[in-house]
């Protein structure tokens, strides 16, 4: 790389101000002429068969242009796709609309299209449905019992796939043991809750014969194949646009049947047609996160070293796959050996379906639960053995000279220094006066808990087929346009893949336009999730521009008739050595290379490359996040005293967008650790359905983050970046509950299940005091 | 997140108030700062037949203190 000037440094998000000013055009922004509305009939139950649906008195009523059911169009479009999974994967027909059974609260049967987007919901009361209700199961280690109710009849039960893998020799590391401590752990599930709900327009051009679909995604060319085939068109016919998108968070990598029902919808009626998710449809009928419950096994010797780790796992998958639904808790499995070195670890995986909306790529996706795993089984291991939790971590960590380094469950860590981002998250948080401070207060009967967690986590995906596209084009005019693949959604791609073009060729940046997001402006492309953004579509930006500026010196040596090596690059201009007036800059050669006079021979006209890149490797970002809390045991109440981040995504190109992404990803993960749920009842009842009973964090009830790095770059592409958007979330939550768990050990507290409610802390308190033990130690 | 139809008065007067809601009983609800009732109707979780806007009634406007001096306490207490 050259000397640079803008990668590295604090430049503001050129997206904010069209952002901040609400100019930015979501779907729902986007009016084309004649637009019909449609709103969507969802399942009040959990689990019943569709005996009758009556709609006369819908399509009577005013200003309705069609309604269609399940059962009148499950021949006419494909079913939803999915991807990831082993051979013992059972995929269920998930209809876009169903047509004989429901199977979840808020599944779809029905479809109202209508002229104002007021009558088509109006329109929705007046469908009868008569349903025959069926037992239901809403629990996963209920669904897998044996008499469980059975959600799919083609099975036998409700497993919807298996593994179990077996790393090293656990005979050996559990016998040798001096002890071994087990945990039940429950992941909940959460709702991702991204501030834009979904959203979807369709539009068909029967002269072009071409649909036009715009949808809140974050991948709007897998979209579009998927949307072709369930469509039946061809690639060409579809083009996907995803204009702004407000967060997805993973909920919106995803193929939803929203998106083929009006695809479906627009070349059936000719017309624009338009659905916006609602909140209650959004926490009904989007993808959620997490659902795991296991049982965990840690076989160590007395001096805290980890030899072995058992977890057995079911993962609550819903009543049907998503698109990569099957793929994600296999990311726990994978990860389950954290920042250790464990030398034996299995995983035994039952992924069961239940009555309730599909679980997916939530933030973190599998590796939350696999950190959370591993860091409250190291907390665990400390408080029973009587070890401070930082030596425990110190005596597993693997060395930074031990890296690439190979965990049993296969995968193999591309550089860190887990002591480094350790020991400093400690000097900042003052730990060892903290650790004082807690003892002082502790005979006051005021209880401090410190909470570690040390994680790494996989990012970037990824080797073997998930490639990125970037192309570079600098216009006759000098201005540079920038087309990446990936399909940033609030993350700032806009401003960081600016910056590395920039550098690459020494123009300003507002001469730099970047375009995403549009399967017709930019040939191919995966999308944005798995914090693969700049680690991977970013890489392939570079290597566009480094083609840009390696056809621009050969230009250069051509028009200025001096060999290639004789000429000096610098600030977007390449001059003869020796003879700095003699020169050209990018923009007149890119000026010369378009009108193509006078290009060397074979050379093509205009200045532009394109470029895909595909990582040899995954990246392994890490970092230790330390939380500080004051619980009060007469009211159950949790307060956040202090938060250190130190995180390490290897190289930065914008500190700005890194402090961003770590802020939001710590917010969720404490999230998760103190407030959401998504809570059905046993009849698949959701009783958290919208936002006033699912628990967000709010801006007061968070603390003050304190945010540092360190920077240890991967070897796994040239701009030594790990990825960054999913970090915050893993870290955080685990170091919430292991400070509130070490608050409580004075009660005897040896684990908590999330979320930690007051509730939970004050009924946990008071069983304590009502046992005798009264608070003290 | 779109209510279903309602009817909607704005009357000018307390006396006014009380009679539309004396006269729609159940099916009709008093519309103050709408931060509650709104959002629970663009859920269609309240489906009201009549809002009774009570933006318009001068005497219910502002927030004034006063020393309470019998059992009666009077607080106004549309603020926009």
């Amino acid at each position: 790389m050259p000397v640079s000037k803008l990668v590295g440094a604090k430049v503001k998000r050129r997206e904010d101000p069209r952002l901040i000013r609400g100019l930015g055009q979501y779907v729902d922004d986007i009016n084309l002429p004649n637009t019909l509305h449609v709103a969507i009939l969802r399942s009040p139950h959990a689990h019943a068969r569709i005996k009758s649906i009556e709609t006369d008195a819908a399509r009577r009523h005013p200003g309705v242009v069609a309604v269609v059911t399940g059962a009148e169009i499950k021949d006419q479009i494909g079913t939803l796709p999915t991807s990831g999974g082993n051979e013992t994967l059972r995929v269920p027909k998930h209809y876009v609309l169903a047509a004989d059974k429901v199977c979840h609260v808020g599944e779809g049967i029905a479809a109202v299209v209508a002229e104002e987007r007021y009558t088509a919901p109006d329109a929705l009361d007046l469908i009868r449905v008569e349903y025959e209700l069926l037992p239901v199961v809403s629990d996963p280690e209920k669904a897998l019992a044996p008499g469980s109710p059975v959600i799919h009849s083609e099975w036998p039960d409700n497993v919807a796939f298996r593994s179990d893998l077996k790393h090293g020799n656990l005979a050996k590391a559990f016998k040798e043991a001096d002890k071994i401590i087990t945990q039940r752990l429950v992941h909940q599930r959460l709702a991702p809750i991204a501030i834009e709900p979904r959203g979807v327009l369709a539009h068909y051009l029967s002269s072009d014969k071409e649909l036009t679909v715009w949808s809140s995604t974050q991948i709007p060319h897998m979209l579009k194949s998927h949307l072709s085939q369930m469509l039946k068109l061809s690639e060409k016919q579809v083009r996907v646009i995803a204009p702004e998108v407000g967060g997805g968070f993973g909920s919106k990598l995803n193929v939803y049947a929203e998106e083929g029902l009006l695809g479906y919808l627009a070349l059936k009626l000719n017309c624009p047609v338009k659905w916006t998710e609602g909140r209650r449809e959004n926490i009904q009928a989007t993808i959620h996160g997490r659902g795991q419950v296991g049982d965990v096994e840690a076989a160590v010797k007395k001096d805290g070293t980890i030899l072995g780790l058992r977890y057995k796992v079911i993962a609550d998958i819903g009543a049907y796959h998503q698109l990569f639904t099957p793929a994600i808790p296999p990311f726990t499995g994978l990860m389950l050996s954290g920042c250790y070195k464990i030398p034996a670890i299995s995983i035994d995986l039952t992924a069961a379906f239940t009555n309730k909306m599909s679980t997916d790529a939530y933030r973190g996706a599998g590796r939350p639960e696999a950190t959370y795993v591993i860091e409250r089984m190291v907390d665990r291991i400390a408080q029973e053995l009587r070890i401070d939790p930082v030596k425990v971590r110190k005596k597993n960590f693997p060395k930074p000279a031990e890296f690439p380094f190979k965990t049993a469950t296969g995968v193999a860590y591309d550089s860190g220094n887990y002591q480094l981002a350790l020991n400093k998250a400690l000097k900042i948080v003052g730990y060892e006066k903290l650790r004082r401070d807690q003892k002082r207060l502790r005979s006051q009967r005021r209880y401090l808990g410190i909470g570690l967690s040390t994680y790494v986590e996989i990012c970037a995906m990824g080797p073997k087929g998930m490639w990125e596209y970037g192309k570079v084009e600098v216009e006759p005019t000098g201005k540079v346009r920038v087309l990446s693949g990936a399909s940033p959604h609030g993350q700032g791609q806009e401003t960081s893949f600016a910056q590395i073009v920039a550098d690459q060729l020494g123009v300003e940046m507002d001469d730099i336009t970047v375009i995403h997001g549009d399967t017709a402006a930019v040939a191919k492309g995966i999308g944005t999730f798995g914090s693969r953004a700049t680690a991977v579509g970013g890489i392939a930006i570079y290597q566009a521009a480094e083609k840009v500026k390696e056809k621009a010196r050969e230009l250069a040596s051509h028009f200025l008739e001096v060999d290639a090596d004789d000429l000096v690059f610098s600030d977007g201009r390449f001059s003869v050595k020796g003879v700095p007036k003699k020169g050209l800059t990018v923009q007149q050669i890119a000026q010369e290379a378009h009108r193509a006079k006078n290009l060397p021979k074979k050379m093509e006209p205009r200045l532009s490359a394109e470029s895909t890149f595909e990582p040899s490797n995954f990246t392994f970002p890490f970092g230790t996040h330390i939380c500080v809390v004051e619980v009060e045991p007469q009211t159950g109440k949790i307060g956040i005293k202090k938060y250190v981040a130190v995180d390490d995504c290897g190289k930065v190109i914008n500190p700005l967008l890194v402090d961003g992404q770590i802020q939001g990803g710590i917010v969720q993960g404490l999230g998760q650790a103190l407030y959401e749920e998504v809570v059905y009842d046993e009849n698949g009842q959701l009783l958290t359905g919208s936002l006033m009973n699912y628990a967000l964090p709010r801006a007061a009830d968070l603390p003050r983050l304190n945010l540092t790095r360190t920077e240890t770059p991967t070897p796994v592409n040239p701009l030594g970046i790990k990825g960054i958007g999913e970090a915050g979330t893993i870290g955080s939550t685990p170091a919430v509950v292991n400070a509130v768990v070490d608050a409580l050990a004075p009660f005897g507290v040896t684990h908590i299940d999330m979320p930690l409610t007051p509730q939970k802390i004050w009924s946990l308190c008071q069983e304590t005091k009502a046992a005798g033990s009264g608070g003290r130690r | 997140m779109i209510p279903a139809s309602f009817d909607y008065i704005a009357p000018q007067s307390l006396e006014e108030a009380v009679r539309a809601l004396a006269d729609h009983g159940e099916e009709a609800k008093l519309l103050a700062g709408g931060h509650s009732l709104l959002p629970l109707m663009k859920l269609r979780l309240a489906n009201p037949k009549l809002l009774i806007d009570l933006s318009r009634i001068p005497g219910l406007r502002g927030i004034r203190h006063e020393t309470i001096k019998s059992s009666s306490a009077r607080s106004p207490h549309i603020i926009r």
